[in-house]
């Protein structure tokens, strides 16, 4: 509700810009951002003209962003004036809303969509047992992450609670997919190639047989600026080290029944790039294009299951991408530990005939 | 009974500064007016590497999957000759900026902490210091440029430029058959011009890449791709597919020479003419910058002492690495059948006392420009000149020289005490 100083302002200025009309008002005027930050609801403020520049949100640090009117619609609450701000408001800043002509400061935050505190989806590959050499993991999360506070909040630990010092390649960037939902988790190539037993202070990560705790802590901030709502850890095994080139004759093919919708499983004998695994194997008709069906990873193998029964007529191809790899970086053509001068160029694809039971 | 309202401007002439400033819109509006800036999609998703050749550019748009060309006008470029940058006699640089994160935010109106600082480029004529940076943490952050004009950051309305755009298309090992499947997010970690090329270099999450992309400038849509192997010493065979993280392109015995920096760090040497479409060569690696450490930037700058050719490479984990080019045009490459070596072995030049810098690049002959941890509030992320060739500021260090009545072998006292 307008005081008498701020009617007696409105009054006052109105005679030298008298651009807008502000009926009688009864219910206090509150600020509210959506979820995206991007869209100012003024309510309770029965307002028809705003001039631009004249509504600003502030920080208390200083932070300044200007708003400018933009035109209702049917999704905006009924009868709110409507703002967008020059950049989304950031979540979790308190804001002070000016409307410098009434002489109004309402708080001002953007309301989060809370469905819950994010969390760990996963932490990939899930295997009990990885190899000494494995390059890289994967840490998923229910919902997309903040970057740049990665390396403070996830940790590798030895059998005895050790924790392994930089365990990670930095590399000064994060390594995130576009929705920062999976983060790709490189050991340092220099402590996981063949041959490499640097002293004491920097082994190898892994010991073959030793087991190991990959934690990720609570403190872990999310996209909404909230921590995880809780830490999450994965206890794994090392065995050997694999350091031979993928070997798609040696997967193990069930064979189903042709006219049946049985599933496909595809055992690799080794763990792949769950990842990588997703983009990289497929089934296909013999004119290239992919089979309907849907694919699972169930860890060291996936699970194809076709949306039409199995032909007799035609034969399905596995298809391996000459990029497929391993969880510790071996690809078809050659295994990322090779001899001097024996690296083999991977430009080609495997494709192995899919056979039938009755 | 309706009241008349208006906004609670000073003067009218204050309200037609304000309201033109951000939109360039006449004072007053209707709200039934759509603000105009909301409607065209943004040509930057993301700002990362960047890189100027004369007046143009350049930057690294990962999340766009493309390098994004901006041609910036006097509008943009001001000439800054005039801004003293520190005093050579006494090794003194200047802190340019205090706090650029908590500027930018205090511009965009975001707390200090939700924006990242990712690269800094130099306009060669004009002196003029450009940033890239995000606002915002999430996979919703909004790419910032913005320029140092006078010790003063300001933004680029880079939405406003005129702009060319080239599409990396999918990650090279990634071309074949993707059924559907989304490319893998690849991150753009160094772009350098040279000669009427970009060459592009980045690192995706799902494998572990070599390929650097060669691309003509002004754009043609065609770019190069070569996978490039290295011998790596630490590991005591070939290293086919460490990721670039930073190269510079420099002439060494009259050659035009890529010079590369790796992931956990050979340093390799490759002629421009090597690199072809499609090609798969092995670089001659001829340093090693040593275990555990990722390299940052490289550049060539010449040492205004001895007139000599160098180039610059900083570290996360060690100091920054000083390298003659004539000591990497002599270099052997390094033997491939020698035992393991940790490093640093082969050539790693001179160190020079560059940690915690997270992003530098040459102002002029004399001066560098960093981004860095402030020495005394690492919470604070400074714009810092440093003297070339030392990249050194005397006033970051605790020696006894700096205090009152010790000795002043370098008669540094000599001089007035630095207030700019």
């Amino acid at each position: 509700m307008l005081s008498l100083r701020q009617k007696w302002k409105v009054a006052l200025l109105a005679t030298f810009l008298p651009l807008a009309t502000l009926s009688e008002q009864t219910l206090a005027q509150e600020a509210r951002a959506n979820e995206s930050g991007d869209r100012i609801w003024v309510t309770n403020l029965d307002v028809t003209e705003v001039g631009h520049g004249a509504v600003e949100a502030t920080l208390a640090d200083g932070g300044r962003l200007k708003l400018e009117p933009v035109e209702a619609t049917d999704a905006d609450p009924a009868g709110a004036l409507v703002f967008v701000p020059r950049f989304p408001l950031s979540i979790g800043a308190e804001y002070t809303l000016h409307l410098n002509g009434l002489g109004l400061a309402l708080p001002l935050e953007r309301s989060a969509s809370r469905t819950g505190l994010t969390k760990v989806a996963a932490i990939l590959p899930e295997q009990v047992t990885l190899p000494a050499n494995t390059l890289r993991m994967y840490v998923t999360f229910d919902q997309p992450m903040a970057r740049g506070n990665v390396m403070r909040h996830i940790s590798l630990f030895d059998g005895d609670g050790r924790q392994i010092e930089n365990a990670f390649l930095n590399l000064g960037i994060e390594l995130w997919n576009a929705e920062q939902t999976q983060l790709t988790l490189l050991f340092d190539p220099g402590r996981l190639k063949l041959g490499v037993r640097p002293n004491t202070t920097h082994g190898a990560p892994f010991d073959e047989g030793q087991t190991y705790r990959l934690v990720v802590h609570d403190q872990m901030r999310a996209a909404d600026g909230q921590t995880l709502s809780e830490s999450f850890e994965l206890m794994f095994t090392v065995g050997p080290a694999e350091r031979r080139p993928i070997d798609v004759a040696a997967w193990q093919l069930s064979e189903p029944p042709t006219e049946s919708l049985e599933p496909l499983v595809v055992e690799f004998a080794r763990v792949m790039d769950p990842a990588l695994s997703r983009r990289t194997v497929a089934l296909i008709n013999a004119d290239g294009g992919p089979l309907a069906g849907t694919w699972a990873s169930m860890g060291s193998s996936m699970v194809f299951t076709p949306s039409a029964p199995w032909s007799a007529e035609a034969t399905p191809y596995l298809f391996v991408a000459p990029h497929a790899e391993d969880i510790a970086g071996n690809r078809t053509c050659g295994a990322f530990d090779v001899e001097t001068r024996t690296e083999a160029q991977c430009d080609e694809p495997v494709l192995r005939p899919i056979k039938f039971g009755s | 009974m309706p009241y008349t309202m208006t906004a609670k401007f000073h003067s009218s002439r204050q309200a037609i500064r304000l309201a033109t400033s951000l939109f360039g819109l006449s004072v007053l509006t209707a709200i039934a007016a759509p603000a105009a800036a909301q409607s065209a999609a943004p040509v930057l998703k993301s700002a990362g590497a960047i890189e100027f050749s004369d007046d143009v550019l350049f930057v690294g748009d990962s999340a766009g999957n493309q390098v994004v060309a901006f041609q910036l006008g006097a509008e943009t470029l001001t000439d800054q000759a005039n801004y003293q940058l520190g005093r050579p006699q006494t090794f003194e640089g200047r802190t340019i900026v205090e706090d650029l994160p908590a500027d930018i935010g205090r511009l965009t109106g975001a707390p200090a902490d939700q924006i990242t600082i990712n690269d800094v480029a130099v306009h060669a004529a004009t002196q003029q210091i450009v940033v890239s940076a995000h606002r915002g943490l999430g996979p919703d952050a909004v790419p910032v440029l913005a320029r140092i004009n006078d010790g003063a950051v300001e933004l680029i309305d880079h939405a406003g430029l005129s702009a060319t755009v080239h599409a990396l298309g999918a990650p090279p090992a990634q071309a074949a058959l993707e059924f559907g499947q989304p490319a893998a997010f690849y991150t753009i970690t160094d772009i350098d011009h040279y000669n009427g090329e970009l060459f592009v270099s980045g690192v995706s999450g799902e494998d572990f890449d070599s390929t650097l992309r060669r691309i003509a400038y002004p754009f043609t849509g065609e770019q190069s791709e070569t996978q490039i192997e290295i011998w790596h010493a630490v590991h005591a065979q070939w290293e086919t597919r460490a990721p670039i993280i930073s190269q510079t392109i420099a002439e060494v015995d009259g050659v035009p020479t890529l010079v590369a920096v790796y992931a956990c760090t050979p340093l390799v040497r490759i002629p421009l003419s090597d690199l072809t479409d499609g090609a798969q060569i092995r670089g001659e690696m001829i340093g090693e910058l040593g275990y555990g450490n990722t390299p940052i930037d490289i550049f060539a700058y010449n040492n205004p002492m001895d007139g000599s050719d160098n180039v610059l490479v900083t570290n996360t984990n060690r100091s920054a690495n000083a390298i003659p080019l004539q000591l990497i045009a002599d270099a052997e490459p390094m033997a491939v059948d020698v035992p393991n070596n940790f490093g640093p072995a082969g050539l790693t030049g001179f160190p020079v006392p560059l940690s915690g810098v997270q992003h530098i690049d040459l102002i002029n002959d004399n001066w560098a420009v960093a981004v860095r941890p402030d020495p005394k509030d690492p919470t604070r992320i400074q714009v810092q000149s440093l003297l070339v060739p030392f990249f050194f500021n005397r006033a970051d260090h605790m020696v006894e020289m700096n205090w009152p009545g010790t000795a002043d072998p370098f008669g540094y006292r000599q001089f007035p005490p630095l207030d700019l």
